[in-house]
């Protein structure tokens, strides 16, 4: 009867690692086929199931960087993602430290507006940016992205950052205060160090959204020069057609830097994603 | 007389902080939508002539069997990825609540496909649904199923729920971690005491935890529903809204009557639409969430 209970209780267990390491390989697997594929010769590509190629060819990475001009569109990303970034998260601690501690006139109206900037989707406005941006000559221009990138991060991290500084105890801003620190000095000096935890949060926010981000970078960066990685990977593709293993060289290297910023963050990473969703 | 003026500066102290993150904002996401809203009743030609057409285009919108097509394949793409990715993420959470070995391994993969870049996730799948070399096809050859191995992205039965696919295999290990930290919120006493009071695991899960979930739900469905309108990376890069239209969805078609045939007022119209559709939605959350606070 125990016995029975118990086989009946491993069997159940072994049932959900079952399903556990079944989805594990439907998630995981893609990506060890990508790469597995990118150390592959165009011959000996994407034949059978064998993860590990026979010897490895990293002449795909090589063609990839250079010959298809990946390298280009790669310092372009980490240009736009990097500056991005830090401009978002300068200008929106600073606007998160205003909303959550200085207590101005019209505060209660101007955190309603960045509010209601969460809700636009970026694909509303591409058409009037376009124009916007065309009028302002800044085409093919680094800020044709910068701008609108950081105004797209402008709500959410507003938000975080006021969240975070309203925790923040009283004490701590009043001593300063007499020390006689500034309103600046006080933000930079005390505040900023503090709120590691929320620029952190905003950073890798930023980070994934505009590394990532396609619509924009398509309609705004149409000269090859300009391109970012994920215009420019398509644009590869366009040129290189079932040249798989070059595809997938240019894939991974489009992914690495996620998965190293993702390893060295990733205990912020996890609060960050569910951040608001269960609080609500 | 001294507070006020104390009072004034601190004004200005703060105005100087939110000015920077305001401007940049009001430039380029307010400003953008108003402009949305008005050239959407312009009539825009390529040479760059426009003139005041009132509702024309959105009477236009009503008799193009394209926008129709990516208007009904928008709401097929939303239902099956809500559909799908709620169920997943929800049963994937409980899985990931039991304990097992290896849990934060299996956690990160679940998630980790959300993180890359969608345009990546599109490429790459479209290597495997590749009809003569890719994964897809020569894993039915192998089993002898030949005459399921189809041109998975140019059949325009199999195209947009390959794309569908993709989306959730992205996405629902994503809203997983939302479920999974709602969970960890609910606390054991509650399960405890309904298991004592004699009720079974599927019980107290749809009378105890599931109801609990709610605020989690919410933002699930609709953060899910909200991501499946404004859908275009996955459909331009796999399918390219083809073949025949058939895997279009509308943000596609807003694009290419934009930027492909320079309507820039017609597809302004079509940005209008979603708009609408995505602030309804965004209304609901906020209406049933405060329902809930109540």
């Amino acid at each position: 009867m125990v016995q029975g209970g118990v086989s009946l209780r491993a069997k159940r267990r072994g049932v959900l690692y079952l399903i556990a390491v079944v989805l594990f390989v439907v998630q995981v697997f893609p990506f060890l086929y990508v790469f597995s594929n990118s150390l592959r010769t165009p011959a000996t590509a994407m034949r059978g199931f064998a993860l590990i190629p026979n010897q490895f060819h990293f002449a795909n990475y090589e063609r990839a960087w250079s010959m298809a001009g990946m390298g280009h569109y790669f310092i372009n990303s980490v240009v736009i993602t990097a500056i991005s970034t830090f401009l978002t998260v300068v200008v929106t601690a600073l606007a998160g430290y205003a909303f959550g501690r200085i207590r101005f006139w019209g505060r209660g109206i101007l955190f309603g507006i960045v509010l209601s900037g969460m809700i636009i989707p970026s694909q509303v406005t591409v058409i009037p940016l376009y124009i916007f941006l065309q009028h302002l000559n800044l085409l093919n221009n680094y800020l044709a992205l910068v701008f609108p990138y950081i105004a797209m991060q402008t709500p959410f991290s507003i938000f975080v950052f006021r969240n975070y500084f309203m925790t923040i105890p009283n004490e701590l801003e009043d001593s300063a205060k007499m020390d006689g620190c500034g309103m600046m000095r006080t933000f930079w000096n005390v505040m900023m160090p503090l709120a590691l935890p929320a620029i952190a949060t905003v950073t890798i926010f930023s980070f994934m959204s505009d590394w990532s981000e396609f619509l924009y970078a398509t309609v705004f960066m149409t000269d090859p020069n300009m391109m970012t990685l994920p215009t420019g990977l398509v644009h590869f593709q366009g040129q290189y057609t079932y040249d798989w293993p070059l595809l997938f060289a240019a894939i991974v290297m489009i992914i690495i830097p996620v998965l190293v910023v993702f390893m060295f963050l990733q205990k912020f990473f996890v609060k960050g994603l569910t951040a608001g969703a269960v609080k609500g | 007389m001294n507070s006020v003026r104390g009072k004034l500066k601190t004004t200005l102290v703060g105005y100087g902080f939110v000015l920077p993150a305001l401007v940049i904002l009001a430039l380029f996401t307010i400003y953008p939508m108003l402009r949305v809203i008005q050239y959407s009743f312009l009539q825009w030609d390529i040479m760059g002539s426009k003139h005041w057409i009132g509702l024309g285009n959105y009477l236009a919108l009503l008799h193009d069997s394209t926008f129709l097509r990516a208007i009904a394949n928008t709401i097929v793409y939303a239902a099956l990825s809500l559909i799908f990715i709620y169920t997943a993420s929800l049963l994937g959470a409980v899985l990931m609540n039991q304990s097992l070995r290896g849990q934060s391994i299996f956690r990160t993969s679940y998630f980790l496909p959300s993180l890359i870049p969608t345009v990546a996730i599109g490429l790459a799948w479209q290597g495997i649904f590749d009809p003569s070399n890719g994964l897809l096809n020569t894993l039915l050859r192998f089993l002898g199923l030949n005459s399921l191995a189809l041109q998975w992205l140019a059949n325009p039965k199999t195209a947009l729920y390959c794309v569908i696919f993709v989306n959730i295999w992205q996405w629902w290990g994503y809203n997983m971690m939302l479920f999974l930290a709602g969970l960890q919120t609910i606390s054991n006493d509650i399960i405890e005491a309904a298991r004592v009071d004699g009720a079974s695991a599927f019980t107290t899960f749809f009378r105890i935890t599931w109801p609990l979930l709610r605020p989690v739900s919410i933002v699930v469905i609709v953060t899910t529903i909200i991501g499946s309108f404004k859908a275009f990376d996955l459909v331009y890069v796999m399918t390219g809204g083809g073949p025949f239209e058939k895997s279009t969805v509308i943000v596609l078609d807003l694009f290419q009557q934009g930027f492909q045939f320079m309507k820039f007022g017609y597809a302004s119209a079509m940005s209008v639409v979603l708009l609408i559709i995505v602030l309804i939605w965004s209304g609901l959350q906020m209406w049933f969430s405060r329902t809930d606070a109540e």
